[in-house]
């Protein structure tokens, strides 16, 4: 069963494939697409109850045609006098429920000046219903029909035929983990001509340097915990960004002595919040700190493990596989290091944001050399770990959206 | 069972002991086994050493460390050799999900049928009754890794003799042949019916209510246990589950029980008031699902089961994912003492939502 949900229910399936593969790209950044998610962001944030979803309300900032052409500026520098065009035809496999995402690749596609098609999981919150009643409102505009005649949103379960129709016609295809779905759309072949963009399962970490809390005032303590807490809680820390190890870097006595203080800020934080989660989730989270402690991974956890923010101290030298334990909801591990120096060790490839508290962009210029290889892709202050930005997972997607002409 | 507290034990009744001296010989019981178990298995040891200091001592039961049931399907945990293990039990397990694999060796298999049978005879009596399994006979074919179904049928058929499978293997559908010919054979005895509450449910109950099959076991007795699941689902309690067995069947005698292939053999038998009982092998507490604080009597939380039984593998002390509620720790109406409590069902399932799709939470 396949339902077209943009640009309109009742549009025809085939015919929009049809003016899709023959209407050809736009110029990046054409002024109809940028005054379309203009458009998008205005309707969201005249609509009452969607301006106060968060997910939505940063969205609907990221949007702005203010914010737009600050990515037109950074795009131009970019590419100074190279030839960069669109690609062609772009499919989007959305990701199953981290709803926002599936915006960010379309519209940047769209920017570069790319025809989409998105697919959505069938399973998908209920702000997002909403999003698309909107943009077929404002696809209902004659002057947006450029854009109209060239995007599509489509929902269906796993259906390769069509997954393979799709990627047969098409000249990028965006993948959004996890890895399950990467591995199994993977398999289904694609125009050789198109290219594959992977979003993968990624592990988060957040690194803060004792001493740095130490001889904060309380005011800028109240801001990192606050920062902390919206990384973490915002998606039940289910996000790949979101920190699951907090590094503690400094002499131990200190360490010991800031975590604690850390620690009982973030559970008055999240009182305060009224984070709750479901009851299975907190026997989910006992289960994991006791596999850790089991199979010799963790030195101590607690008890009852069982409240919204938890934790588990890996042992010394514990290896990366407590990764693969990482189940949500406010559970934390934990380990100390000494200095900075100590940080590339503890890395893998799977690790995608490093969010820091303490530390300076020089510090990490030094360190980035040393890094083991394909191992983080974002160093960001604590609190900006979710900020969605044009450069994700190693690549600036306006670029990976484009091509470019050789011009001699 | 540590040898010097045997002397309290009826050993015909396993419900006759009086509940304060119950439970200071199980706070000691509780006290060796966990002890044991952490000289024993170094997964169990270091979880007590990480989130309990490796203390292994206790002042009340509802102080010592509970393993979630879960554990046992995510780790292997065993506190005796592996060439001493004789038979691996598994839990049925929801599909995707990797079973519980249970490590039985010489003595805790052999334990498990004497808690069974003491338990089972104070229902059934001593003599052996024909017994017909409403099962198929495919369960129990493997001898050395067994279903918790398979377990289930095996130490149930030391009560019986001339034991028939009264379900075709592959169809499931009753096997009315086998059914008529059993009852001629036995016509006018007591019988022992023994099986699973969701095939019951959904390959006896049902067929025969469809094709109007009324049969008579008179005054015989029916044991069930297992999942609820599936008639959870289609909101079935309990009490109509019985009303409607009993007419199909022309019996009486029904009695459900609740046990875990985790703890098998120290299972909770249904009395006629309608609670499961603890039997002096065994003692439920009832747990916030929040804060794991100990609930008191008449509100619900999650089941917290302890046998004396498991020496092989640290299973003794287990928290569950059932929710019940306990009623009293002694004094049923039906005579029986020790903690009678019900059964609500499982604690529910949920996701969190995030980038991943391989980190699915599944109850």
């Amino acid at each position: 069963m396949i339902s077209v949900l943009v640009p309109g229910t009742k549009t025809n399936l085939e015919q929009q494939l049809h003016h899709i593969i023959v209407g050809g790209t736009l110029p990046p950044f054409d002024p109809v697409v940028i005054d379309f998610i203009d458009a998008v962001s205005k309707a969201v944030l005249l609509d009452n109850a969607m301006r106060h979803m968060p997910e939505m309300a940063a969205v609907a900032h990221w949007m702005r045609k203010g914010h737009i052409s600050e990515l037109l500026a950074a795009f131009k520098e970019r590419r100074g006098d190279r030839l960069w065009l669109a690609r062609g035809i772009a499919v989007h496999f959305a990701p199953s429920n981290v709803d926002s995402i599936f915006l960010y690749s379309w519209f940047l596609s769209m920017l570069v000046g790319n025809a989409n098609i998105v697919r959505l999981s069938q399973r998908r919150g209920e702000q997002v219903g909403l999003l698309l009643e909107k943009i077929n409102l404002i696809f209902e505009q004659e002057r947006f029909n450029p854009v109209q005649q060239r995007n599509m949103v489509l929902a269906y379960e796993h259906e390769d035929e069509i997954t393979e129709q799709l990627s047969q016609c098409c000249h990028v295809r965006v993948l959004w983990g996890g890895d399950e779905s990467v591995r199994r759309l993977r398999a289904i072949p694609m125009n050789p001509l198109g290219k594959e963009v992977v979003f993968a399962n990624r592990f988060s970490l957040a690194m803060i340097r004792a001493g740095a809390i130490a001889c904060s005032s309380n005011d800028q303590l109240s801001q990192l915990i606050e920062r902390f807490c919206n990384d973490s809680f915002w998606f039940d820390q289910m996000a790949c960004s979101s920190p699951k190890l907090v590094v503690w870097v400094g002499e131990k006595s200190i360490c010991d002595s800031v975590k604690q203080l850390f620690w009982e800020k973030v559970q008055k934080e999240v009182v305060r919040r009224s984070v709750q989660y479901p009851e299975i989730i907190g026997v989910n989270k006992l289960v994991t700190s006791y596999v850790s402690a089991g199979l010799g991974l963790a030195d101590q956890i607690e008890p009852s493990p069982t409240g919204t923010a938890s934790r588990i101290h890996l042992v010394p030298g514990a290896g990366p596989q407590f990764r693969r334990l990482e189940c949500g909801g406010g559970l934390f591990f934990e380990t100390e290091i000494s200095d900075l120096n100590s940080l590339p060790p503890l890395l893998t490839e799977r690790d995608q944001t490093l969010s820091y508290f303490g530390f300076c962009q020089e510090d990490f210029r030094k360190i980035a050399l040393f890094l083991p290889t394909r191992s983080v892709d974002r160093i960001v202050p604590i609190g900006s770990a979710l900020n969605f930005n044009v450069v994700w997972d190693g690549s600036d997607l306006l670029q990976s959206f484009s091509r470019e002409i050789d011009l001699q | 069972m540590t040898s010097g507290s045997k002397t309290a034990i009826d050993l015909d009744n396993p419900y006759a002991e009086e509940p304060i001296a119950k439970t200071s010989r199980l706070v000691a019981e509780m006290n060796d086994l966990t002890g044991f178990h952490a000289e024993r298995c170094p997964a169990y040891r270091r979880i007590l050493a990480a989130a309990y200091g490796g203390m292994t001592n206790f002042d009340r039961l509802s102080d010592f460390p509970a393993m979630p049931v879960r554990l046992f399907k995510e780790m292997d945990l065993l506190s005796q050799p592996s060439e001493l293990i004789i038979r691996t039990l598994t839990s049925s397990g929801t599909s995707g999900q990797r079973p519980s694999r249970i490590f039985l060796d010489k003595d805790t298999a052999t334990a498990q049928v004497h808690a069974l049978v003491r338990i089972a005879r104070s229902f059934l009596g001593v003599k052996r009754l024909p017994m017909l399994i409403l099962d198929h006979p495919g369960i129990t074919q493997d001898r050395d890794t067994f279903s918790a179904r398979g377990a289930g049928i095996l130490g149930f058929s030391q009560f019986g003799f001339d034991q028939t499978y009264a379900l075709r293997t592959g169809t499931m559908l009753p096997d009315w042949e086998v059914i008529d010919d059993f009852l001629a054979r036995h016509g006018g005895e007591r019988i022992l019916l023994f099986g699973f509450t969701f095939i019951l449910w959904q390959h006896l109950l049902r067929t025969a209510e469809n094709c109007k099959r009324k049969m008579d076991f008179g005054d015989s007795i029916l044991i069930h246990g297992g999942g609820w699941k599936k008639l959870e689902e289609e909101k079935v309690s309990n009490a109509e589950f019985k009303e409607r067995l009993g007419c199909a069947l022309g019996i009486n005698s029904i009695y459900n029980y609740y046990g875990m292939v985790e703890q098998a053999g120290s299972i909770f038998m249904e009395c006629e008031e309608g609670y499961f009982h603890t039997a002096d092998y065994s003692e439920i507490l009832v747990r916030d699902p929040r804060s794991l604080q100990v609930r008191p009597q008449g509100e619900p939380g999650l089941i917290e089961s302890m046998s004396t039984i498991p020496r092989s593998y640290p299973g003794h002390i287990l928290l569950t994912e059932d929710l019940g509620i306990v009623y009293g720790g002694d004094g049923c109406q039906c005579g029986r003492r020790g903690t009678f409590f019900r059964i609500l069902g499982r604690l529910p399932s949920a996701e969190l939502r995030g980038c991943s799709d391989t980190h699915q939470v599944q109850s």
